[in-house]
């Protein structure tokens, strides 16, 4: 197996594994994100991609392996925890955001930590409430759809409740953003918009950034680091240019065109 | 169909109605403040469940327990003890509160169709437990002749006084309310009943949460049952079987769910009609599931979202998503990758 290990990784995965009864979705993947990276996460359907996202994020259990978090084991975190206390953030392959709340709510949500039991009755001007709001207005014009703010989210286009998902992941002030699929569904123009929007995520916030993507324009433009995943195992990793060709991946992914390119 | 009206109009017609419901003992007879009151006692029951199924979505078919064990222990507190009411309140609002609680760790197993058997289950064992615990319920009579008492000096005996007392309740409530449900906490509320899953993810505490609001819920609703007391001067186990506990799921969905007003305007619809048009008491059931198949089918939002008077930025509900299972769609991606890998 090809591992690139990196100076005091903020997240590590070691020979991590996940059965669902006798499938086995993930082998014995090792896994690392440094500070400030971006790591693309390519694959094909079903190479458990998503699978391994979601044991980082603390809503599949591994049934193997260790995960390290600043040198600490967090197998046994919740997503709840790993969200509150390791300031990891996600966002969903299908989107998943509350559909009957506005934009707004929908961000608010992510801000869930920062308050205090108290703060309940507290929705005072100048209240935590209020400099939540004003917040989650700055980070909706960083992703760009301030002036959707209280629509119903459900009544956004496609990409625009991609942006929110991002938003609302942002909200939870993360060090470490995981984005299943965002471009997943977008035009180009909408992709090429993205791929800056994930690059000014990573060098305004300095947010570390594993992205899943198909589209191969995204990886490469945003990621400095690339694993492969084919049938639950890692079967190449390193920068992207000498990722994409590899035989390996050319076979089991890419597609021998891919070469020429 | 009242949204055009601005905002600040709005505002000021509520604050007329306050006014002309303060006035209303000097206004009409004696009976229309009795049910004007029974109204009053509705919102603040409804208006804790509303927090339970309105805005958690957890459904509880056994809400008249909680009004039940509030109402006895004011009305045993108030017969056998001299304690000020505003003690009887208290005791009475924390006692059902730790029932919910109790009740509410249920959620922490189950969820959907097997809490709402838990719930009607627990509503039950209650409704059967006051009737047979003669001693302290007084069993299927109940206990009558309770004292009104006074609120620090204030006589409760004249109907025009109780129904000012309530009137202030139910305002307080409904503000406590409002300002519970546009906080984080209302918000994580929200957040549960439309997905758990994004609920764990950013942070928010599910289990607890839940049994929060069935103690927050539970709490109001034993207020609610001090108001019954203090109203009636009577509790008997009639006011608290399985009927209640529908009727008031029936207020919150026909009122309109997650919002401030939706549990006034359910009551004032079900229970007005209930004591006006008592001619048609045989078909009241029948008209109510009617209402309430219209409510689920096309206007989610209830009576709220009926006559257009809700928050812009207020959610409207689905309260269909309350009935149908959810689709696990993580859980769905993952078992089609899976069969993508056996077939491959």
């Amino acid at each position: 197996m090809t591992t690139a290990t990196i100076d005091a990784p903020i997240f590590k995965a070691t020979g991590v594994g996940c059965r669902f009864g006798g499938v086995i979705a993930l082998d014995s993947v090792d896994f690392e994100v440094g500070q400030h990276e971006i790591v693309g996460l390519i694959g094909p359907n079903g190479s458990g991609k998503t699978t391994l996202l979601n044991v980082l994020s603390g809503i599949y259990k591994p049934s193997g392996g260790e995960l390290e978090i600043d040198g600490k084991p967090s197998r046994f975190k919740s997503s709840r925890r790993l969200s509150k206390d390791e300031g990891l953030a996600r966002t969903f392959q299908n989107i998943r955001l509350c559909p009957s709340l506005t934009v707004r709510d929908n961000v608010m949500i992510g801000m869930h930590s920062t308050f205090h039991w108290y703060d309940a009755l507290l929705t005072f001007r100048g209240s935590r409430e209020s400099r939540a709001d004003a917040f989650v207005s700055e980070i909706l014009e960083f992703v760009g759809i301030a002036d959707k703010r209280d629509e119903i989210a459900t009544d956004l286009s496609y990409g625009d409740q991609r942006r929110v998902e991002i938003a609302r992941a942002l909200a939870t002030s993360p060090r470490l953003l995981l984005l299943d699929e965002p471009a997943a569904g977008m035009n180009p123009r909408e992709a090429r918009v993205l791929v800056d929007l994930i690059r000014h995520i990573h060098e305004d916030r300095g947010i570390s950034i594993v992205v899943i993507e198909h589209n191969m324009n995204v990886v490469m433009n945003t990621a400095s680091r690339v694993m492969v995943l084919d049938a639950g195992l890692c079967i190449a990793h390193g920068d992207p240019k000498t990722v994409s060709a590899d035989p390996h991946v050319l076979e089991a992914y890419l597609g021998k065109r891919f070469r020429d390119v | 169909m009242l949204s055009f009206i601005p905002t600040r109009v709005q505002y000021a017609i509520v604050a007329a109605l306050v006014v002309v419901a303060f006035l209303l003992p000097s206004l009409v007879e004696p009976y229309t403040v009795r049910v004007a009151a029974t109204i009053l006692v509705f919102t603040v029951f409804a208006t804790g469940l509303n927090i339970i199924l309105g805005f958690t979505g957890l459904l509880s078919f056994g809400h008249a327990a909680m009004f039940g064990s509030g109402a006895y222990i004011a009305a045993r507190l108030m017969l056998d003890t001299g304690v000020p009411l505003i003690v009887v309140m208290l005791a009475a609002t924390v006692g059902s509160g730790l029932f919910g609680i109790v009740v509410g760790l249920t959620s922490w197993r189950v969820g959907g169709d097997y809490l709402a058997l838990i719930t009607l289950g627990v509503g039950q064992i209650f409704f059967l437990w006051i009737n047979n615990a003669k001693d302290i319920t007084g069993g299927g009579t109940g206990l009558p002749g309770i004292p009104a008492g006074d609120f620090f000096g204030w006589d409760l005996a004249p109907l025009q006084n109780t129904y000012t007392f309530l009137l202030v309740l139910t305002i307080l409530v409904t503000l406590l309310a409002r300002i519970l449900g546009r906080s984080y906490f209302g918000r994580a509320l929200l957040a549960i009943r439309e997905d758990e899953v994004i609920a764990r993810a950013h942070g928010i505490n599910v289990p607890l949460t839940k049994v929060i609001s069935f103690g927050v819920g539970s709490a109001i609703a034993g207020l609610a049952g001090v108001m019954q007391v203090l109203l009636l001067g009577f509790v008997g186990p009639a006011s608290f079987n399985i009927e209640q506990s529908i009727l008031v799921v029936e207020i919150v969905l026909i009122g309109g769910m997650a919002a401030t007003a939706g549990p006034l305007l359910g009551s004032i619809l079900v229970i007005g009609s209930t004591e006006y048009l008592r001619s048609l008491a045989d078909y009241r059931q029948a008209i109510f599931g009617a209402l309430i198949v219209i409510v689920l089918l096309w206007k989610p939002g209830g009576l709220v979202q009926i006559l257009g008077i809700g928050d812009k930025k207020a959610p409207v509900v689905s309260a269909r998503s309350l009935f149908m299972r959810r689709r696990r769609r993580d859980v769905e991606n993952e078992d089609s990758e899976k069969k993508n890998e056996v077939s491959a």
